[in-house]
């Protein structure tokens, strides 16, 4: 069971050696501090309806980078949030799912700074380790991630923030070299944390049956999460192969992890009684297989990525025995840019998840299919950006547009004004979110 | 008006010798024989300034290093914020037929993206150059254009050659965005001092001077271009700065990996 850890380790190890025995490269930046931060003020919802107002916030994003001797680079960057309603989380948020090291600091019910970075980096001939709290991305996606699964995900306003501003970095050492002309990538992951989900009543808490962490109402007990919290024991790992072969850009990924939804199981059945239940949700391990590809031709580009998930355990139908259904999950997509005349970007995406065994007793579909479409111009010499982004599911009919207008006003200076509108069932990923629809308008400025 | 004394300075070159000045085509090769150094990084600070006098700024820092059969470019943003860490590499192929490619690296996505090919013709980063002429420098590539030397004239004092090149096929002019091109070669650093651009109706549509040539290590080298855009009194300019022709230069600049690292 620790095989893939203890190699994953040993790999870093090695590789930490030999870059602390290396010269350094001659040609290299020189030693110096760069300092920046970025204000953004960003209201959500619609003014004229107090009780779908989410959020007025200003967010302050400093960033430190510290070029060292013998090649080593410090990246530091944070994060702190205020906002005024206290909607989009009311309350305390629930922070059981990330590790102490993880955690952000609340400073009340409506203050939250975070660490968002920090990491030390050292490039080796051709090798780059790189040791902290980061991010890893893995997969060519957009908007919807496939196998892009190294890093947890804050679910707090759904899938509309930044992917890079929803991952949670985690903890981790991660070393890209080059082997036989192939990158090979190793991740060991000590930091446990998970996906971070909206409280139930907040304006995102996930209502469809299938995506709801907990049973279904009138359940009025508590759940109690139980996170993996060993730093060894429990740490994920992954490796990933990269090469460019014949134009194409080709990797091969494998992780072993805890998945980052819990699952809640009871050996007995659930009974409603709201005196009885304290249910305990637990992560499972896993194993993520996946490939990816993408090339350009011309003004197109093509993109793909495959994950399958070996052992993923989903929600039965079956509400009163809670007992998790076992089943394979091979998730991929396939997405197809071009840049057409006049600068036009056009980008389209078919995403497809396939749950392959015991289907019958899920309450998912077995196959969920969403197709995402992007257009994009920029005019007045790229000083501003016109973008409508339409995501739909195909099985419950559900979706949502969201067509948005940025200008950079001056150099350092953008606002962007833009609307969210869903449609659908509510047990659909996007329907369930029908009473969100909202006006988003922001202002950022970098310092 | 502004272009009256443009359009004069333009159709006068100096025809007298013309018999002597070598052709078209062997300026435009001995321009692409020029010696650019194998390796060369540098700082470009661009300024796109509109006809109220309206600045944005762009800061990048590039490397450049040709490897048998191809040349690879890569440029980090530096500033303004919101571009900084935005990185763009180029593989560009010497063989015919072999398209380029092209990887960015967004920080708002924290991943490096295949990209597809810009339009040749198309603004680069809403500047007055296009994604042409920042990758030729402004160099008129051999099998675009057909080259014809018209006379020579001086600028800032140094002989130039004047050639006209006209795209080879309708098909190429719009594709570039260029219906005809006037340059003012240097007859001692086969470099492009000034160049008049047509669009693909007739119309005059831009002037790009170059100036501030310097030899560094052995190398000329251009600090500053500025490219006017006529109809809308647009212009950009690009100063160079930090130039160095290193003799080694890391080859993890120009992978997914670099782009990720950043400067």
């Amino acid at each position: 069971v620790g095989g893939p850890r203890t190699v994953a380790a040993a790999w870093i190890l090695m590789s930490a050696s030999a870059v602390a025995a290396q010269d350094p490269v001659p040609v290299r930046s020189p030693e110096r501090i760069e300092a920046n931060t970025v204000i953004t003020i960003e209201f959500a919802g619609w003014p004229q309806r107090d009780t779908t107002r989410q959020k007025f916030e200003l967010v302050v994003e400093p960033e430190l980078r510290i070029s060292l001797p013998f090649q080593l680079k410090l990246t530091a960057s944070g994060r702190a949030r205020a906002d005024a309603f206290d909607s989009i989380e009311p309350g305390d948020p629930p922070l059981a799912g990330l590790s102490r090291a993880t955690r952000p600091v609340r400073l009340g019910d409506r203050v939250e700074l975070e660490l968002r970075e920090l990491q030390l980096q050292r490039t080796v001939r051709q090798g780059v380790l790189t040791l902290g709290k980061q991010q890893v991305v893995w997969g060519r996606s957009d908007s919807l991630r496939v196998l892009d699964v190294v890093n947890p995900q804050d679910f707090r306003e759904f899938i509309l923030e930044d992917l890079a501003d929803s991952r949670i970095p985690l903890w981790m050492a991660n070393v890209e070299v080059p082997v036989r002309g192939f990158v090979v990538q190793v991740l060991w992951i000590p930091d446990t944390s998970a996906h971070r989900v909206p409280p139930p009543g907040a304006p995102f808490a996930f209502t469809a049956a299938a995506l709801r962490p907990g049973p279904p109402p009138p359940f009025q007990g508590t759940i109690t999460l139980d996170r993996p919290h060993r730093p060894f024991v429990d740490a994920d790992a992954g490796v990933r192969l990269a090469r460019s072969w014949k134009g194409w850009d080709v990797t091969a990924n494998y992780l072993y992890h805890y998945d980052d939804r819990p699952i809640i199981s009871t050996t007995s059945p659930l009974t409603m009684d709201p005196t009885t239940p304290t249910l305990t949700a637990a992560f499972r391990r896993s194993h993520v297989a996946g490939a990816s590809f993408a090339s350009a031709y011309g003004p197109v580009a093509l993109r793909g990525e495959i994950a399958a998930t070996l052992d993923q355990f989903l929600p039965a139908k079956d509400p009163l025995s809670m007992a998790p259904v076992r089943t394979p999950v091979i998730a991929y997509v396939f997405g197809c840019d071009w840049l057409a005349p006049g600068q036009l970007l056009l980008s389209a995406q078919v995403f497809q998840d396939r749950a392959t065994r015991n289907t019958s007793r899920l309450i998912r579909r077995p196959v969920d299919t969403t197709v995402t479409l992007l257009a994009r111009r920029a005019f007045r010499r790229d000083t501003m950006t016109t973008q409508l982004m339409w995501l739909h599911g195909t099985g419950f009919r559900d979706g949502i547009v969201r067509p948005q207008v940025t200008l950079e006003l001056r150099d350092d200076l953008r606002a962007w004004v833009g609307v969210d509108l869903f449609y659908g069932p509510p047990d659909g990923l996007f329907g369930q979110f029908t009473q969100n629809d909202r006006l988003v308008a922001g202002l950022q400025i970098g310092m | 008006v502004a272009t009256l004394p443009w359009v004069l300075s333009a159709g006068a070159p100096d025809r007298f010798q013309q018999s002597a000045l070598p052709s078209g085509d062997e300026i435009s090769r001995r321009v692409h024989a020029r010696d650019e150094g194998r390796m060369m990084s540098r700082t470009v600070v661009m300024e796109l300034v509109d006809r109220e006098g309206r600045t944005r700024r762009r800061v990048t820092r590039s490397f450049r290093k040709d490897y048998p059969g191809e040349r690879r470019t890569v440029i980090f943003f530096l500033s303004p914020t919101n571009v900084k860490g935005t990185a763009w590499l180029t593989y560009d192929y010497d063989a015919a037929g072999r398209a380029d490619e092209q990887w960015i690296y967004l920080p708002a996505v924290r991943a490096v993206r295949r990209i597809p090919a810009s339009e040749r013709g198309a603004s680069f980063l809403g500047s007055d150059f296009t994604h042409e002429d920042i990758r030729t420098e402004a160099q008129l590539p051999l099998t675009d254009y057909r080259h014809d030397v018209v006379g020579e004239e001086r600028i800032d004092g140094r002989r130039c050659y004047v050639v006209e090149a006209v795209p080879v096929s309708t098909a190429v002019a719009k594709e570039l965005g260029y219906g005809r091109v006037r340059q003012w070669i240097d007859a001692e650093t086969w470099m492009s001092r000034r160049g008049l651009y047509w669009d693909v109706t007739g119309n005059p549509l831009k002037e790009v001077t170059v100036q501030d040539v310097r030899q560094v290590q052995g190398i000329w080298t251009a600090y500053r271009f500025e490219a006017t855009t006529h109809r809308t009194g647009h212009r950009t300019i690009l100063q160079v700065s930090d130039v160095e022709y290193p003799e080694a230069l890391d080859d993890v600049y120009f992978t997914e990996r670099g782009l990720r690292r950043g400067l």
